[in-house]
């Protein structure tokens, strides 16, 4: 009998050989699927929102069953040229600034001279934050310098802007602050 | 050459009874390899094909016939013996010299000549990328394991093999030492042994960079605590700890939402003992977990899966 190669193409047709293409039993492995909690997360690209460095970041996030995005896991990004897949301990820690258990999710007050915190309300966080601010600027306001040039600005307060800021956000903080006639402004989003 | 590969093979079946079939068979094939590697490479010099056009040259010729000859009947004969039995039966029924008589086959008295033959001829057709049977292929691909040959022209395509343009087999993870480090991710060859870095977060089939998706096992089956009622079933994804009691703490599988297909991936930095290709044998229940979520893998392994 001559063995060709027509003969090669002709055994084996898929299904003939039972459950996987080449014949092996699939009972233990099915039943394994079943048992296993599988779930599948999205990977994303960002960027570590901290300092100049930019390092890129790798973020893993699922759907939650109430359909808010929830966010597992920010590593470093190996493929990036900046810091191929290392973070500082800052960079390493940026998932907390998303989700972090210890986050403080109302306002607190401590008077001048308690010891204590008290939780208040928005409304009079806000109230006693226009009225402070209010208070030094009025306290504080140039309105001409040593040389009798006029200046208008109020040297009693500096603002110190977010890492994380968006540029929308950076150009909002500046153009309010600017408005109130504050000469001290900084922050550090640079990327 | 091979003794990590048998080591992994060994502990992993005792491991997984689900994959005992596979990985005997696997462990087999090794046996061959071995005995060919350590008799073959005596007077044949590197081999490889004339890229671009499908003509076999001569000196690839040589090594085609040699494996035909020499590997081809070995892998059979393994297969007769320690393969899943309609796998077995179905090399048996080949008629081929070095099938027949294990299991029966009626082909006893084929003549060697035309055997070796016929085994060039499909050697050939599976160097030259044509449509095979799992059995064909299976049987192609095991020979063509100890045989330096390189396959149609090498890869400048993204996603694949540099060496020989090869599909990649499995994607891995580099081990590192350090927690804050992210090892860089490499895949391996299913066409030949090399391996190569490959972007993290992009597609190896279809190139695409967003719409990445990793599968991982998640944690405790027990009712959500109350404070993250959601956390206590998400994957354990990235370079945290895997899920406590996972089954398969060093495997993932990364999927594109685009092109709808997976790599398993292996972690080494969760287990620096894993040997990918070996790993990756084992992920049969991901592979069907996955098969049910309508994603195909980039191309099937060895076995078939
Ligand atoms: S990880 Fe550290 S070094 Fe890198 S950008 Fe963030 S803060 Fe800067």
């Amino acid at each position: 009998m001559e063995v060709s190669r027509r003969r090669f193409l002709s055994i084996g047709p898929m299904g003939v050989l039972g459950g996987s293409a080449l014949g092996f039993d699939l009972t233990e492995s099915i039943a394994i699927k079943q048992r296993l909690r599988i779930e599948g997360a999205t990977l994303s690209r960002s960027l570590c929102p901290y300092c100049a460095v930019g390092c890129a970041l790798i973020a893993y996030t699922k759907k939650a069953p109430n359909g808010r995005t929830e966010l597992l896991q920010i590593e470093g990004d190996p493929d990036s040229p900046v810091n191929e897949g290392t973070l500082c301990p800052k960079g390493a820690t940026s998932l907390q600034l998303a989700v972090s258990g210890r986050r403080v999710p109302h306002p607190l007050y401590r008077a001048p001279g308690a010891a204590e915190w008290t939780q208040v309300s928005w409304e009079f966080t806000l109230d006693r934050l226009a009225r402070n601010i209010k208070d030094s600027r009025d306290a504080t306001f140039v309105t001409q310098d040593a040389e009798g040039n006029v200046v208008n600005r109020c040297e009693g307060i500096a603002f110190a802007g977010g890492a994380a800021f968006s540029s929308e956000e950076g150009y909002l903080a500046t153009k309010l602050m600017r408005g109130l006639g504050l000469v001290h402004l900084e922050q550090q989003a640079r990327v | 050459m091979y003794g990590r590969e048998r080591g992994r093979a060994v502990a992993l079946r005792e491991r997984y009874p689900h994959a005992r079939e596979v990985l005997g068979l696997y462990l087999a094939l090794v046996d061959v390899w071995e005995a060919a590697d350590s008799g073959g490479e005596a007077g044949r010099t590197d081999g490889e094909l004339p890229p671009g056009d499908g003509e076999v040259s001569p000196v690839a010729g040589a090594w085609l016939a040699w494996a035909a000859a020499e590997v081809l009947p070995q892998v059979m004969a393994a297969t007769v013996a320690a393969g899943p039995r309609p796998l077995a039966e179905a090399v048996a029924a080949t008629g081929h010299p070095a099938a027949a008589g294990v299991a029966g086959g009626s082909g006893a008295a084929a003549g060697a000549g035309a055997a070796a033959g016929a085994g060039v001829e499909l050697l050939a057709a599976w160097v030259a990328g044509e449509e095979l049977t799992p059995v064909e292929r299976f049987l192609a691909r095991a020979t063509m394991r100890v045989v330096p040959l390189g396959r149609s022209s090498p890869g400048n395509a993204a996603g694949r093999c540099p060496a020989c343009g090869g599909p990649p087999q499995v994607s891995y993870r580099a081990e590192s030492e350090d927690p804050l480090v992210s090892g860089r991710r490499l895949l391996a060859c299913a066409g030949c042994p090399h391996e190569w870095s490959f972007s993290a977060t992009t597609c190896p089939n279809c190139g695409e960079t967003g719409k990445r998706t990793v599968h991982a096992e998640t944690g405790q089956t027990t009712a959500p605590s109350p404070p993250k009622p959601s956390r206590a079933a998400a994957p354990s994804v990235g370079r945290g700890d895997p899920a406590p009691e996972a089954l398969f703490p060093q495997l993932r599988a990364e999927s594109c939402e685009s092109c709808h297909r997976y790599l398993i991936d292996v972690d080494l930095t969760r287990d620096p003992r894993a040997v990918p290709r070996v790993d990756e044998l084992t992920a049969i229940p991901l592979d069907l977990h996955l098969a049910e979520q309508g994603y195909t893998k980039i191309t099937p392994n060895l076995m078939g899966f």
